[in-house]
């Protein structure tokens, strides 16, 4: 896919799995945003992000078979960021520090 | 565990990309499970299909994208355009011959259309079923249907029928409207009860419908208040009535209605209170010695319109009003030996009925506007057929591109959507070019037909539904042939060159070709017969004169009673000062114009009591002046005392009332409403309305107060300039207060065939197109077969064929399939011409000759349009031919 740029959103779920550790699957993802970063979002929208960070090669994903009754036996597909995604999460954080230290008058500690 | 709706589930199932299901489906459910508990199984389960539709924004998410991704498929349909796209541009000729077949075809079709949806639609947005009682009315004269029925009805219904729910009537009744000074006539003037918006549903902008019980309130269309008020508003302004029933009142406007839609029978401007209506019958002496209580049974007059209780059978309405006419007019009908009934018309059918009289608007009959869609469809099927023939006529050429397609592997399957995709190509593009050629033409049109049917369009999905149809149909029956042939080669034989053209086109061609004849000559012989009918029509001998005649309308002296005959004799002096008027004449009514006032006859002994007469009222100049020939007694004369009371009657009330010779009739006494008339004179007969009806029943008395509405002048000078000003300025001085009103008496008889005439331009317009289109394809397909067969020709030339016989080889086929086409058409032309024929009392006979001279038109069409091509391809040096192989 195009370059290794992230959206706003994007950047959002990537550090959202990242926080997940092991257990960050499409509804999971939304009720963690939901309630951490106090954001609405719906499911699809969710879905359509991860899977675009999945062509991209931000994530990589594998189905958990847990015999949950509430799923109708469907299993869950797992992401996990993969290291360019590390990459791409970091370039952007520091991408933002840069231009948040070049911001004339201001200063941080 | 209550589960969310299967519906959904499915429609996920078959639209997610199958990879992810597995994964959404699970966090779907997971979702819904905890909404359940934590929300409610509603909430939840609105929940699940709007998370579901959230998927449909993502495409990528979707099963149909993913199968775009990867496969030659796309490919293929962009390799399909482009080969179409330069087959349809190698070959520009038959291109452009089939492009301008299918634009011309498509805008007929669509102006045709949208007509006849237009014409459809009346009365269609009333929302609730509302019915007319029309009337029949019988005796020994015949049948006639009205298109108003018997004051009386209203209550009656109210009363005694309880499967009435709702009913109004209303009584039109002219009069002019005199607003601050300026003074209106011709507005459509209805006296009704408030009851009338309780049945039509027209929206009130201001005002309140119960003011109309209020005598002195009238209702006026919004266009009406816009006329009379500008920008200011309407309501409570004051205007004078003038000249209804003979009264003039001081009426405020109560309230303004929206403007009833031109797709209604309808045509209403200004409605005033009916009390009005019944102090005029209580006070005025309007018929004779009829009393008040009497009037409700015995006057016509009053369309009246009912909407039934919900499951109310029509049988039963209609049997019960006929009864309670029976009942209540059983010493009337007895008396006059007549029969009143009333029918059920559903308002939606009242404008394509014709035959119903004094309705307030045209009417057009439905088989007008069936032959008009006929038409249309002729038109798009010749269109469709020039492609066909272009196409399989051009088959041996993409032949050779079937073949090698086929040698490269494709399937019979692609090389059919190919076609098929050529074909929608070009429709596509003719549909939207003859959009193109549509708009700009549609005001014209509107002119020629005389409705405006156009402003409906864009807001019509009937025709927007039929356009598309109309698309894809075209497609399909114009791909469909040449796809399923091409596809079928054998690409080794195309390929070896063996493949000349298949026998089986050849037959279809000629089918098509036969058809198109068929329409063409069928199309010929209906102009010639429409032409000669109008034609007909417009030379027959009216039996009397109408040229150099111009006519004024004057008010007959509603508004001032006491002056008006003296006022009128003076003007008559002036008028006939002024140079170049040879005769002037006063009377009720003229020729052109149709005479309302009818009586019937008690002629005390005999038969022929109950015959309906027109009654006119003239002067002695009356029928000098029109040259009405009196073939026994004499004219009408001031000189004669008692003139008034004497008569003057046709021939045809003479042959009604069962006299033998006009002398038997003179002397003779009738009675017209209680009096009697000694017969002085009978005249011949002539066309009160024009050639297209029959010969009615008229009399004629002198007029000894000269009340007459009517002054007919007859000039003889060629300065119209100084005649026309001059009768205006004097008739403008004699009557400063009355709208002046001045027309020649042959333009209105012209407009009693407006109607025809109307039919026959759209006629001859889209019959022409039709015929444009049927030759432009013949000579294109010509062109193309004379060019295959060019080897040929130049072999038998080789072996020395002469010029003579070449033509025949060549032309022969064409003579064939006019015969043939003629067999199709002669029976179409001998049954449906009498349809149309039907509704003119004078009528051409449909001689031979209307079924010979479309086939010579249609034959020597053919034989010019083929001729060039024929002796080009006789005239050409053989050896160019041959030596290329």
């Amino acid at each position: 896919m195009k370059g290794t740029h992230l959206g706003e959103l994007e950047e959002m779920i990537l550090l959202v799995i990242a926080n997940l550790d092991n257990n960050a699957y499409g509804l999971n993802i939304r009720n963690f945003i939901r309630q951490k970063c106090d954001r609405s979002v719906s499911i699809s929208t969710v879905h359509s992000t991860i899977h675009r960070l999945e062509n991209k090669g931000f994530l990589r994903s594998k189905y958990s078979h847990t015999n949950s009754p509430e799923r109708g036996g469907r299993p869950k597909l797992l992401f996990t960021i993969t290291s360019s995604g590390r990459d791409a999460i970091k370039a952007t954080m520091e991408l933002r520090n840069a231009l948040w230290k070049t911001i004339p008058g201001l200063s941080f500690e | 565990m209550k589960q969310p709706p299967r519906w959904i589930e499915k429609l996920l199932r078959r639209f997610i990309d199958p990879s992810l299901y597995d994964e959404v489906h699970g966090d779907m459910l997971e979702d819904y499970h905890y909404n359940v508990k934590h929300g409610g199984i509603t909430a939840a389960k609105w929940k699940f299909i709007l998370s579901a539709a959230g998927y449909f924004r993502y495409m990528h998410l979707l099963r149909f994208n993913r199968s775009t991704h990867n496969s030659t498929s796309m490919d293929i349909w962009k390799n399909y355009f482009i080969s179409s796209y330069r087959n349809l541009a190698r070959n520009k000729r038959y291109t452009a011959i089939s492009l301008l077949g299918l634009v011309v075809g498509f805008a007929s079709a669509i102006a045709i259309l949208q007509y006849a949806f237009y014409e459809s639609s009346y009365d269609s947005f009333h929302g609730e079923p509302i019915f007319r009682l029309t009337h029949t009315f019988t005796n020994n004269s015949g049948v006639s249907e009205g298109a108003s029925t018997l004051m009386a009805m209203k209550e009656a219904l109210l009363s005694e029928v309880p499967e009435v729910n709702k009913v109004t009537h209303f009584l039109s009744t002219g009069g002019t409207v005199k607003v601050q000074e300026e003074i209106y006539s011709g507005e459509n003037i209805v006296g009704a009860a408030p009851d009338f918006f309780d049945v039509f549903r027209f929206r009130i902008l201001g005002g309140n419908a119960v003011e109309l019980d209020n005598p002195d309130v009238i209702f006026i269309s919004e266009s009406t208040a816009s006329k009379y008020f500008g920008p200011e508003d309407a309501l409570n302004q004051v205007v004078e009535m003038q000249g209804i029933f003979g009264q003039t009142w001081d009426a405020r406007v109560g309230g303004v209605f929206e403007d009833i839609p031109m797709n209604s029978h309808l045509r209403i401007d200004i409605i005033f209170s009916e009390t009005k209506i019944l102090t005029a019958f209580r006070e005025g002496n309007f018929f004779g010695n009829i009393t008040f209580q009497e009037i409700p049974w015995r006057l016509l007059g009053f369309p009246t319109y009912v909407i039934l209780e919900p499951g109310a059978s029509h049988e039963q309405v209609i049997s019960k009003a006929n009864e309670l006419i029976a009942i209540n007019r059983e010493a009337i009908n007895k008396e006059l030996d007549q029969k009143h009934e009333v029918w059920l018309q559903p308002v939606s059918e009242i404008h394509t009925t014709p035959g119903i009289q004094s309705e307030m608007s045209p009417t057009n009959d439905r088989k007008v506007i069936l032959l008009f869609t006929f038409i249309a469809i002729f038109i798009l099927a010749i269109a469709w057929i020039n492609y066909i023939n272009m196409a399989t006529a051009r088959s041996v050429t993409r032949g050779k591109e079937v073949g090698v397609r086929k040698v490269l592997g494709s399937h019979r399957k692609q090389l059919r959507n190919q076609f098929l995709l050529e074909a929608f190509i070009l429709n596509a593009f003719g549909l939207f070019l003859s959009l193109l050629l549509v708009i700009p033409a549609a005001p014209y049109l509107e002119e020629i037909v005389g409705v405006r049917f156009f402003h409906t369009m864009w807001t019509n999905s009937e025709l927007i539904i039929f356009i598309i149809g109309v698309l894809f149909l075209g497609s399909f029956v114009s791909g469909i042939y040449p796809a399923f042939t091409l596809s079928n080669f054998d690409c080794l034989e195309v390929i070896k060159g063996k493949l000349k053209y298949s026998s089986k086109g050849v037959i279809l061609r000629r089918i098509l070709v036969v058809s198109q004849f068929v329409f063409s000559i069928f199309l010929i012989a209906a102009l010639l017969i429409v032409q000669s009918q109008m034609n007909f029509m417009l030379n027959h001998n009216l039996g009397i004169s109408i040229d150099r005649t111009f006519l004024v309308s004057a008010s007959g002296g509603a508004s001032e009673p006491d002056n008006y005959p003296s006022k009128m004799r003076a003007l008559v002096n002036e008028f006939m000062e002024i140079p170049g008027v040879e005769s002037v004449s006063v009377s009720s009514i003229v020729p052109g114009i149709v005479n309302q006032w009818r009586n019937s006859t008690e002629r005390r002994t005999g038969e022929g009591a109950g015959l309906f007469i027109h009654r006119s009222i003239i002067d002695e100049n009356f029928m000098d002046l029109y040259e009405i020939d009196i073939i026994a007694g004499r004219n009408v004369s001031k000189s004669f005392a008692n003139d008034g009371q004497s008569l003057i009657v046709n021939e045809t009330t003479r042959k009604r009332l069962g006299y033998n010779s006009p002398e038997d009739i003179l002397n003779e006494k009738i009675y017209f409403a209680g009096l009697e008339y000694n017969v002085i004179g009978v005249v011949d007969d002539f066309y009160q309305r024009g050639a297209h009806f029959a010969y009615e029943p008229m009399s004629f008395q002198l007029d000894t107060t000269l009340t007459g509405g009517f002054i007919s002048i007859k000039f003889n000078t060629g300065n119209l300039r100084d005649l026309l000003s001059g009768i205006e300025d004097k008739f403008k001085s004699a009557f400063p207060d009355a709208p002046y009103n001045g027309r020649f008496l042959d333009t209105i008889f012209q407009n009693q065939y407006t109607a025809e005439f109307r039919f026959r331009n759209l006629f001859t317009i889209f019959s022409t197109i039709a015929l444009l289109i049927a030759c432009l394809g013949l000579a294109g397909l010509s062109s193309y077969i004379i060019n295959q067969k060019m080897k040929e020709i130049s072999i038998r030339k080789v072996l020395g064929a002469s010029g003579s016989n070449l033509f025949v080889l060549l032309n022969k086929e064409y003579l064939v399939i006019s015969i043939l086409a003629f067999l199709g058409a002669g029976p179409a032309i001998y049954f449906l011409s009498p349809v149309w024929l039907q509704n003119f009392e004078n009528r051409i006979n449909v001689h031979p000759g209307f079924y010979i001279v479309p086939l010579v038109i249609i034959t020597s069409v053919v034989l010019l349009t083929t001729i060039s091509y024929t002796l080009r391809a006789i005239h050409v040096n053989p050896s160019r031919m041959l030596k290329e192989e």
